[in-house]
C-alpha cells in the first residue's frame, strides 16, 4: 500500500518511529561523540525504574544538554511544518512558510517582550510563551495581508518578506540596545539559535505544537475544500473567515512558541510542506501529520549538521535550513514557471 | 420559491440591476438569457448572496440569503459560479464529494450521492482523475456534479454550460429539467438560446438590467424582441419535431 492511502495514524507511527532513530543519532553528535548505544542507556537510566550502567560524561551531556535541545528542536520542526502545510492549504500559495508571510518576526515582538518580562519566573519559555501569544494574536496581521493581497500569491509573500524584515530589525536593533543578558543574541533573530534550549523551551514549544494540531487536524477537510478558493468553498458551507482566523491564531501559537525557543528559522514549513504533499498527497489529514513530522525531522537533522559542520563554533540552525531551504525555492519558482 | 421584489443593486455606484421584480416557483427550470451585461450574473450572485441589493428584497423559500449563516445558506441553496479555479489538486470523485460537506446521509448514503451526481455528469469514467488534468468541459461537468451533490432545493448555475460541446451541455440542461420537475427550484443562465428553448420550462430575458420578457420559450424567444435586445437581425424557425424555437442569424 502507497503512503498516500495509509491512515494518518500509521503515517504518524511512521513519523514517530523516524523521528525516535534521528534523535538518538542526532543527540550522540557534537563536540563530544555518543554512540547511539551509551544514548539508549543514559535514556533508560532516567527514564525507567532499572539500573543501567552509564559513563560519566554521557550522563549530563545527553540528559541535560543534547536530549532537551533535540527535543526542542523536533518541537521547533513540527511547529513550522505543521505551519507550512496550513498557510500553503489555506492561502494556496505554495511558496508560503511562516517566516516568509511574515508570522515568525510577528511573534518575535513578543519573544523579546516576554524574555524582558517573565525571566526570572520562567527563564528561557518567558520567550517561547511571549512568543506563542504574540504568534497567535499576530496572526490577524497575516490573514488581513493575505486577504488584501486578493490571492495574489506572489504579493503575499513580498509583502510578508518586507513586513518581517522589518519587525525583525527593530526587534533586533531593540535587542541590541537593551543589552540585557536576558535577551538573547543578535544572530537569534535573523538566524535562530538552539544553544539556549532547556527541557522547559521543549515542553512548552511541544504544548503549543499539541494546541495548536488539536484545533487543526479537525479542520482537515475543511481545509481540502479551501482548494476550489473561497468563494467556492463558502458556498459549500465552509465559514471562511472563521476558519482562517481559528487556523492561523493556532499555527501563531505554534510559529510563536517555535520563535521564542529557536529564532527565526526559515524555509522549514516550505520544505516540510513540499515533502509531505509529496510522500503522502494532497490530503490534509495525512499533509498535516507528515508535515509535522518532516518538520521535526528537518530541524534536528539541521541542527545536528550545525554542529558537526561547525566544529567548535556551532553554525546556527536558520543558516542551516536557509542553505538548503533558499535553493529548493528558487528550484521551485523555476519548476512553475516551467510548466505549462 | 424565490421572491424578487423591487431589486436594485449598483456595483461600484453604477446601477446594473433596476427594479427587479418576479417569482420563481419550485418546479420548473428557470433559463435567464440576454446579452453581455445585460445583469445575468449580478442577478444569480445577489441570489446566492454573494452581491447585496441596494434596494428591494430578496428572499429564497421565505428566508433572506444574506440574513443566513454561511452553512444555513449552503443548505439552502446550492450555487455554481460562472468560472472557478481550475488547479484543483485532487480526483473528481473527492471534489463532487466537497458537496456532500454537511450532508446527514450517512457514509454510504454520501457515496451514493457522489456516484449518482458522477453518473449524472457522465464523469464517472474519470472520477479518479485529478481535476487539474482534466480539460475545461470535463471541469466543468465535475464542478456541476459537486453543485448538485448539494442536494439543495435551490440551484443556482451562472452559464453552466458554458465550456461544454453540444452532447454534453444537452445532457447537463435536460437533467436539470429533470430536477425541476421533480419539485425543486433550478435557475441557470446561458447564452446558448436554443438549448434554453429546448430545455427550460421558463425564460427570462434581461436587458440593461430589466427583465423585458418572461414566458415560455415560443413566448418570449421572438424575432422582434431578440432582434432589438441582441441588436442585430435575429431569424426563428420552428423545430420540426416538438415546434420549440430555433434561433439563428
Amino acid at each position: 500500500m502507497k503512503l498516500d492511502e495509509r491512515s494518518p495514524l500509521t503515517i504518524a507511527a511512521l513519523g514517530a518511529a523516524g523521528m525516535a532513530v534521528l534523535a538518538v543519532v542526532a543527540v550522540g553528535v557534537g563536540n563530544v561523540w555518543i554512540s547511539p548505544l551509551d544514548t539508549l542507556r543514559v535514556l533508560f537510566d532516567h527514564l525507567f525504574p532499572i539500573e543501567v550502567e552509564t559513563t560519566a560524561v554521557a550522563d549530563p551531556i545527553v540528559w541535560n544538554i543534547r536530549l532537551p535541545r533535540v527535543i526542542t528542536a523536533a518541537a521547533v520542526g513540527a511547529a513550522l511544518g505543521m505551519a507550512g502545510v496550513v498557510l500553503q492549504g489555506l492561502y494556496r500559495n505554495p511558496v508560503a512558510d511562516p517566516l516568509l508571510v511574515g508570522l515568525t518576526a510577528i511573534a518575535s515582538i513578543g519573544v523579546l517582550a516576554g524574555a524582558l518580562v517573565a525571566w526570572d519566573a520562567l527563564g528561557p519559555v518567558g520567550g517561547v510563551v511571549g512568543g506563542a501569544l504574540a504568534g497567535s494574536i499576530g496572526s490577524t496581521v497575516v490573514r488581513r495581508v493575505a486577504t488584501a493581497t486578493d490571492g495574489d500569491g506572489a504579493r503575499f509573500i513580498l509583502a510578508g518578506v518586507g513586513l518581517g524584515l522589518a519587525i525583525s530589525a527593530v526587534v533586533a536593533g531593540a535587542a541590541v540596545a537593551i543589552n540585557d543578558p536576558r535577551v538573547p543574541d543578535l544572530p537569534f533573530w535573523f538566524v535562530g539559535g538552539l544553544g539556549a534550549a532547556t527541557w522547559g523551551t521543549a515542553l512548552w514549544t511541544a504544548i503549543a505544537v499539541l494546541g495548536a494540531a488539536a484545533v487543526v487536524l479537525p479542520m482537515a477537510s475543511r481545509l481540502d475544500i479551501m482548494s476550489l478558493g473561497a468563494p467556492a468553498a463558502a458556498h459549500l458551507g465552509i465559514d471562511v473567515p472563521r476558519l482562517g482566523v481559528a487556523s492561523t491564531a493556532a499555527i501563531g501559537l505554534a510559529v510563536g512558541a517555535a520563535a521564542g525557543a529557536a529564532g527565526a528559522v526559515a524555509f522549514v514549513g516550505l520544505i516540510a510542506g513540499h515533502l509531505a504533499r509529496a510522500a503522502v498527497g494532497d490530503h490534509h489529514r495525512r499533509s498535516l501529520v507528515a508535515g509535522v513530522f518532516l518538520g521535526a525531522m528537518f530541524v534536528v537533522a539541521s541542527d545536528a549538521a550545525g554542529r558537526v559542520i561547525g566544529g567548535r563554533f556551532e553554525i546556527p540552525i536558520g543558516l542551516v535550513t536557509a542553505a538548503i531551504g533558499g535553493p529548493f525555492l528558487v528550484w521551485m519558482l523555476l519548476a512553475r514557471r516551467a510548466a505549462p | 420559491m424565490i421572491e424578487i421584489r423591487d431589486l436594485d443593486v449598483r456595483l461600484g455606484g453604477t446601477p446594473v440591476l433596476l427594479g427587479l421584480t418576479v417569482t420563481i416557483d419550485p418546479g420548473a427550470l428557470v433559463c435567464i438569457v440576454g446579452p453581455n451585461g445585460a445583469g445575468k450574473t449580478t442577478l444569480l450572485r445577489t441570489l446566492a448572496g454573494e452581491t447585496a441589493p441596494s434596494a428591494g428584497r430578496i428572499s429564497v423559500d421565505g428566508r433572506t440569503p444574506a440574513d443566513l449563516t454561511i452553512p444555513d445558506r449552503a443548505r439552502l441553496r446550492a450555487y455554481l459560479a460562472h468560472s472557478e479555479r481550475s488547479d484543483i489538486p485532487y480526483p473528481a470523485r473527492t471534489v463532487v464529494g466537497f458537496g456532500t460537506h454537511l450532508s446527514t446521509l450517512d457514509g454510504p448514503g454520501q457515496t451514493a450521492m457522489v456516484d449518482r451526481a458522477l453518473e449524472d455528469m457522465e464523469i464517472a469514467d474519470i472520477a479518479d482523475r485529478r481535476v487539474a488534468s482534466l480539460s475545461g468541459g470535463e471541469r466543468r461537468r465535475v464542478a456541476i456534479a459537486r453543485t448538485l451533490a448539494q442536494d439543495a432545493h435551490i440551484v443556482v448555475l451562472d452559464e453552466p454550460t458554458d465550456s461544454l460541446d453540444l452532447g454534453h451541455a444537452d445532457v447537463v440542461l435536460a437533467h436539470l429539467a429533470r430536477l425541476a420537475a421533480g419539485g425543486r427550484t433550478i435557475v441557470v443562465s446561458s447564452h446558448d438560446l436554443n438549448l434554453a428553448a429546448r430545455h427550460a420550462d421558463r425564460i427570462l430575458v434581461m436587458s440593461r438590467g430589466r427583465i423585458v420578457a418572461d414566458g415560455a420559450a415560443s413566448e418570449v424567444l421572438v424575432p422582434e424582441l431578440l432582434s432589438d435586445v441582441y441588436r442585430c437581425e435575429v431569424r426563428v424557425m420552428r423545430h420540426p419535431d416538438d415546434g420549440s424555437p430555433i434561433i439563428f442569424l
